[in-house]
């Protein structure tokens, strides 16, 4: 990142290399269509160009800040949208998805850590994990979200603090815990 | 929101999980903002959920990057050269009602 500070390009080629397709794949979670995330991920390797002098290693990763600039867009585009009925992932070109045959250590290790949260998420009740994943992957506020699934304002926000809360056990004990122990 | 002794504490809870996750209305999250300078407890409950929300991004299914995106980040590169100048980047526009965008504390999963 100090490269990337100092205006060298090659150095945002190797965070893209390193971090490009966990971007990608948030931005086309959340957006569903290809050409979309690909804009919205450009634009965020973009804003880490143009903020790299002041980013500090001591308040986080690389891959931390990049991920939280792409989720900061998509909700700002998923929030112009006023459609939001072609949401899916049939639009243009299908995304391909990183198979087994051929990862790398690090993507092997990140699919690894991407199952332990998918695992906390199943943890969680139902409706707990819906109104997550409405604000969160949705962009959807909690008034938008009570009118959506037709609960109390007040229930929204419970939801989310008891799935928040239960999320956060959940992962400190995954961190703890080898992979192979769990079965994933 | 009660303010630094927090009285209603219990109840500030919900209103943080919701900021965390970028789901007030502006006015509410300017409220929750400002609660939060004077209330070191929720200050604490917000740096746990962060954590928590800031893992859901590696939750998604995992695609590759298609090949010409890279090429097409660094040619936009040349265009719009140069790292910003103070406020003039992506953190200067972005939407107030939800926390904002880059390193808040170490994460597990950096």
């Amino acid at each position: 990142m100090g490269l990337v500070g100092e205006g060298e390009p090659r150095a945002l080629g190797v965070i893209f290399d390193r971090h490009g397709d966990v971007a990608f794949s948030l931005a086309y979670r959340m957006c569903g269509r290809r050409a979309l995330a690909e804009d919205i991920v450009q634009e965020a390797f973009i804003s880490l160009w143009r903020s790299g002098g002041r980013y500090d290693r001591a308040r986080g990763s690389v891959r931390a800040w990049l991920l939280s600039v792409v989720h900061h867009r998509a909700v700002d585009v998923l929030r112009r949208d006023a459609a939001r009925t072609s949401r899916d992932v049939s639009d243009d070109r299908v995304a391909e998805l990183l198979g087994a045959p051929g990862l790398t250590d690090r993507e092997v290790e990140r699919r690894d850590e991407a199952r332990q949260v998918r695992v906390a998420l199943d943890g969680l009740s139902r409706d707990q994990r819906r109104v997550i994943e409405l604000a969160y992957f949705g962009g959807f506020t909690h008034l938008q979200i009570a009118e959506m699934v037709d609960i109390p304002v007040g229930t929204v926000k419970g939801r989310m603090r008891l799935g928040l809360t239960k999320l956060r056990l959940a992962l400190s004990d995954l961190q703890a815990a080898p992979i192979r122990e769990l079965g994933i | 929101m009660t303010g630094s002794d927090h009285p209603g504490h219990a109840d500030c809870g919900s209103e943080v999980a919701a900021y965390a996750l970028g789901a007030l209305e502006p006015a509410e999250a300017e409220a929750c903002r400002r609660h939060l300078e004077t209330c070191v407890a929720c200050r604490d409950e917000l740096a746990a959920f962060a954590q928590v929300v800031d893992a859901l991004a590696i939750s998604t299914p995992q695609y590759r990057a298609p090949k010409a995106l890279r090429g097409a980040v660094l040619i936009a590169l040349e265009t719009r050269r140069g790292p910003e100048t103070e406020g003039n980047g992506a953190f200067a526009q972005r939407d107030s009602s939800r926390p904002g965008p880059g390193p808040r504390s170490r994460r597990w999963w950096s």
